[in-house]
This record gives structure tokens, sequence and C-alpha cells, in this order.
């Protein structure tokens, strides 16, 4: 969820009122594969669902998502907020969802006050990060492609500096939608002119870069919420790090002499 | 019956505001209730507080805040001065100052109310002290027996017999004060802190996530976890510890993580405003504390279908869990014992669904409703 989608959120839960007490509450309130909203009740309930764009107020019927546009939505049964005890989040099942190529990703979710919303927003395909490690002068990476067709054979991961230097690149390999790859940090480092650098990393195959991120959670801002372990090449130290879009970057920073 | 709360700042989070806001909310279905704030920093309190209830503060700590002619010069001066009434060794000793001390003995003299409930140690030694008589005196204690310092336990064992009635959160504590009060008139009750009504979401046990919450400072005990989950993370790598609350020493526990080399597993989230809809999203709480008043994090777990693993820590947590039944408790201290908490419950998922529907049926008990029911048994009693 992007931190506009968090600031929407807060001003729709400040205008909604907690739902009124006897109201039915779902037990299961999900997206599946075909995004199609699947809500199941205690027991057998009519009533049609009725979801609202928050920003433009357009309403639509019924539980077929196709189509909705970007932003979130609220939803509805008998014109009262839907109510639900799902959490609404599953990591396997946003993995899951990631499998299939998509141009436009709709996650249910559970606001602070109950009750069931949408978000809704464009992807394009990238490598969601599963594990990385930062040791031993490289930083190697293990992911899954998210929303694109799976790919076999070699490939390099890229780093991209943000200004001046060329890109460097180390190996790396497609396994379907499994993704690994090393990259050193000393011909980064080597290239240090500034005393700040940021670098972006991808996976390149065949021309085409695929960004490097961890989407596929609720963790927002995870740039204030994961360290990852800093490596020094001299006076260099090299951190890798998530932006503010949740893509994989690394930051070299020239460390001052200490007395 | 007019009821009033004195807290040290209503405005921030943490248990205890928490565990007053939910009494205070409940209360005000049938009662005048208030809720006095020591202090306040923010325009709106953190923590939600039912519309019945009102809500004051004594000492107006925002920016550019100003306290009315008379007072304007006399706030200055004290505001600069320590505090002569608190005890030293009261946790909060730094908040307070010579100008709270007059603001509070004022409005203890003055306050008219049936029963006033103070929340923690300082503020009890200042309602047995000033309070009007005729007020019935409440007070709670939300921190253990033995962890009030030598000085501040002092005042207490000279000051708490004035009082109508001690509330402890745990039987162990009732004891505990029983034997200081040694035979005086005050009362003793054990009520633990009640779960404010409304349906939860539920945790299907479907996310292989730990999570744990409480401020980021010692007694938490976060260091421990940080050390038992990496040996968690060597066996069952794809499992997630989750961290939720501020403090103090989260630098110290964000550099841990990463000397552990945690950051694939572990996140610090940072405070949230829906603890239990986190909880709802994880499989296992932890609870790694040097010890815990009473645990109100594990009721809320419990009632959201997800059982803890926890030291046996005093005082709360033994009288909470069950172990085997709604959680496990592992021997206190021993960073191996809660790794292997945790892997046990981890690995036994059928054992885990089982507690989980147990944790459900436990925090029943803990219903704010029957929580207050206890409160009100207690008021009869000592309303003359």
């Amino acid at each position: 969820m992007s931190r506009k989608t968090g600031g929407l959120l807060r001003s729709i839960e400040a205008r909604q009122e907690v739902t009124a007490p006897g109201v039915r509450r779902a037990v299961t309130s999900r997206v599946d594969n075909h995004d199609v909203l699947r809500i199941e009740w205690p027991e057998p309930v009519d009533g049609e669902i009725v979801l609202r764009h928050v920003e433009t107020g357009e309403e639509r019927g019924g539980t077929d998502l196709a189509g909705l546009r970007p932003g979130v939505w609220t939803v509805s049964h008998r014109d009262e907020p839907l109510a639900t005890d799902d959490p609404g989040f599953s990591l396997d099942g946003l993995l899951a969802y990631a499998e299939t190529p998509r141009d436009r990703e709709i996650r249910a979710f559970r606001t602070s006050l109950g009750t069931l919303a949408l978000t809704v927003r464009d992807v394009e395909p990238y490598v969601e990060v599963t594990a990385l490690v930062s040791d031993d002068g490289v930083i190697e990476i293990n992911g899954v492609i998210a929303y694109g067709e799976p790919i076999e054979g070699s490939a390099s991961l890229v780093a991209v500096a943000r200004k001046g230097p060329e890109p460097v690149s180390g190996p790396a390999l497609f396994r379907g939608r499994r993704f690994e790859g090393v990259l050193q940090i000393e011909p980064m480092a080597r290239t240090q002119t500034r005393r700040r650098a940021f670098w972006d990393l991808h996976a390149e195959v065949a021309g085409v870069r695929l960004p490097l991120a961890a989407r596929l959670d609720d963790i927002t801002d995870k740039k204030t919420k994961v360290r990852f372990p800093a490596q020094r090449v001299g006076q260099v130290r090299v951190r890798p790090y998530y932006t503010d879009t949740d893509s994989l970057a690394v930051a070299l920073t020239v460390e001052e002499e200490t007395s | 019956m007019k009821i009033s709360f004195l807290i040290l700042n209503a405005y921030g989070m943490g248990g205890t505001i928490r565990a007053t806001f939910d009494l205070a909310t409940e209360m005000s279905e049938r009662h005048d209730v208030e809720v006095i704030s020591v202090f306040q920093h923010t325009d709106l309190p953190f923590l939600p507080l039912g519309s019945k209830v009102r809500l004051r503060s004594l000492v107006d700590l925002r920016e550019g805040a100003r306290v009315r002619w008379p007072y304007t010069k006399k706030a200055e001066r004290l505001g600069e001065q320590p505090s002569a009434l608190i005890h030293p060794e009261e946790r909060a000793y730094a908040s307070f100052s010579a100008w709270s001390d007059d603001v509070l003995r004022r409005e203890l003299r003055r306050l008219r109310t049936d029963v006033l409930i103070t929340t923690r140690a300082g503020l009890n030694i200042m309602a047995a002290r000033f309070a009007r008589r005729r007020i019935v005196t409440i007070a709670q204690e939300h921190l253990h027996f033995e962890a009030h310092q030598p000085g501040i336990f002092e005042e207490i064992r000279q000051w708490y017999p004035k009082l109508d009635a001690i509330v402890t959160l745990t039987e162990a504590d009732e004891q505990d004060y029983r034997t200081m009060l040694d035979g005086a008139r005050t009362r003793v009750y054990t009520i633990g802190n009640g779960l404010a009504g409304g349906p939860r979401p539920r945790s299907r046990q479907e996310n292989r996530i730990v999570l744990a919450a409480g401020r980021l400072v010692p007694v938490k005990g976060y260091d421990r976890l940080l050390k038992a989950f990496a040996q968690v993370v060597r066996e069952r790598p794809d499992w997630k510890l989750r961290i939720y609350g501020e403090g103090r020493i989260s630098d110290k526990l964000v550099k841990l993580a990463v000397k552990l080399r945690l950051h694939n597993n572990v996140t610090f989230m940072g405070p949230t405003g829906d603890i239990e809809g986190e909880l709802a999203k994880a499989s296992i709480h932890a609870v790694s504390s040097r010890f815990e008043g009473f645990g109100m994090t594990i009721i809320e777990a419990f009632a959201c279908g997800v059982p803890v693993v926890s030291f046996d820590c005093p005082r709360g947590p033994r009288e909470i869990i069950t172990s085997g039944h709604d959680g496990v408790l592992v021997p206190p201290d021993d960073v191996d014992a809660l790794a292997g908490g945790l892997l046990k419950m981890i690995d036994d998922e059928e054992g885990r669904h089982r507690m989980a529907a147990n944790a459900l049926e436990t925090a029943g008990r803990y219903d704010i409703s029957m929580i207050v029911e206890r409160w009100e048994k207690s008021f009869a009693e000592l309303v003359r």
C-alpha cells in the first residue's frame, strides 16, 4: 500500500462511523485469483454488495472487480459499510495472486474500524525480493517474478547509478518464477566520487530490466522499518535499503575520518 | 455515581491509558465518568475514549500553552523546579515539577466526586494525602509489587493505608499488598484489565508471523526475543517476527537485529492504533518481558485467536496463560527455552489451532462488562 493510499485511508476512517452492533459480519472477505470478491457469512444473506470509489464517488454493484479504476474502494452491504472479521491478509495469498501476469492488482483489506475496503493499483512485472544477503563483499538476492511471465536461463543483477557512473552487474539466474543474483560491491564503491551515491537494482534479461522491490505484504514505509547490514570498502559504507516505493536500492556513503 | 480517573498522561499510548479508557468508557454507560490527565502534550488523545466520558488535563505542555492569570508567573517559576511531592523513584518523576505539584494538590483538595481512581504509585500517594475525606479513594497498581524502588516503597507503606482500596491486576500482588497493609482498613481487590467490547478480527493461523508488541524498553526483553528468534530462523527461515511499538532503545534493538542478520525475518513496525488488526494477521504472540504487571496484549491476542508463547515472568502471564492449553510458558530469562517454545508452537500446527480456539474462550473471562461488574461490586462495598 503506498503512502498516498495510507493517507486516503485515514481520511476515510475519520469520516466513517464505527459499524453498529448487531450488524452481520463477514467471516471471509478476500479477492480471488480471478479478481472476484469472495465474501462468506456465518449464515446465508441476501442483498447486493456496493463498491464506492473514495476519490470520485463512483459506485458499482456486484463482486466482479474486473476493470475497477485505481484507488481505494469501500464496500457496503445493505447500505452499511461491510463489517468483517477477516484480517484480510495472507502472505502466501499475495504471492499466489502475483503468479498471474497482470497489469492491475486488487487487494482486500480490513480498515482499523473493522470494515472491508479494496485497493486497486496499476502494476508492472518486477522481482519481489524474498531474501537478501549483505556480507563478504557481495549483495546476494533471492526473489520471485511478480505479475509477469516466468523466465528460464541466465540473467544479470544490475545496479544503475542515479547519477554518473556506468551500471555494474553480476551473474543471475531465472528458473521459472525464481530469481537469484549476486553483485560485487567493490566495483560500485570504486567509482565513488561524491559523499553519497545511490544505485537502483534490477534483474536484467535479454535487454529488459525488471525492478527489484518488496511489495507483496502489508508493510508500508519499509525505508524506515527494514535495516540491512552495511559493508565497508575502504572508506565507503555500502548499505542496501528500500526506497519510498519499496524498491531495492543501495546507498554508498563515504565515511568521515574518525579521530 | 460520579467516578473520576486520575492518570499521568491520557494523550500518549500504552497499556495503562488503554485500560483506563476502556474502563471509563464502559462505566460511562451507567455512571458520570471523567478522566483527569495530569499532563497534556497533544490536542487529542491517541487512543479512543467513549463520547460520554469527559476528559480534561491539569498541566498543558503543548507549544504556546499559557497558564491563565493569576498563575502565569508562578507556573513559569515553579515549572523549572523539580517536584517535591512526588518521590524521585516514581518511574515518571521526570515529568513532574513543582508546578505540577501545586496544580495537582489544588485539584485534589477541590475535587468533588464519589469515587477517585488513581492509576500509578505517585498519584495514588497524592490521593491518599490530599483527596477530600468523603471521596472513596481507590488506587490502581499497574506495576507489580516488587517493581517499586525502596524509597518510594516506604511512601507506599506510609500512605496506602489511608486509601479506601487498592486494586491489583494479579492475585500475587493482592497477597503482597495485604501483607504490607498488615491489618489496615484498606481493602484489596484483584481486578484484571478488561477487554473492551465489540467484535474482533480473527487470526486464520495462515501467516507465518510471530508478533510482539509493547514499548521498546529493556523490561520488555526484546533483546532476548531477537536472540531467540535468530535460533528459530535457523530452523524455520520462512517465519517472520513483527515488533510493534517505539521507545528509547529502538536504535539498540535495530542494531542487534542487524548484527544477528535478522533483516529478512524481523521488522520493527512502529506504533499502531489497531493492534487487534495486526494480531489477527499473526499466528503466534511472543512475550519476552522481564516482568509483566498484567499482560493486556496476551488477552488481546487471545481474543483474536492467537496463542501466546511467553516467559513465565512475574506476574501476569502465569495467571492468564494455561501452558499447553491456550499458550506456552517457558522458564524466564532463558533464550534457548523461548526459542524452543516458539519452535514447538510453530511446528505443532494442529496444537496451535486447538490452542487458538481455547484462547478465544479464555478471552471471554476478561470481557469488559464482567470486569466493570467487579468494580461496581467494590464500589458498593466502599461507598459510605
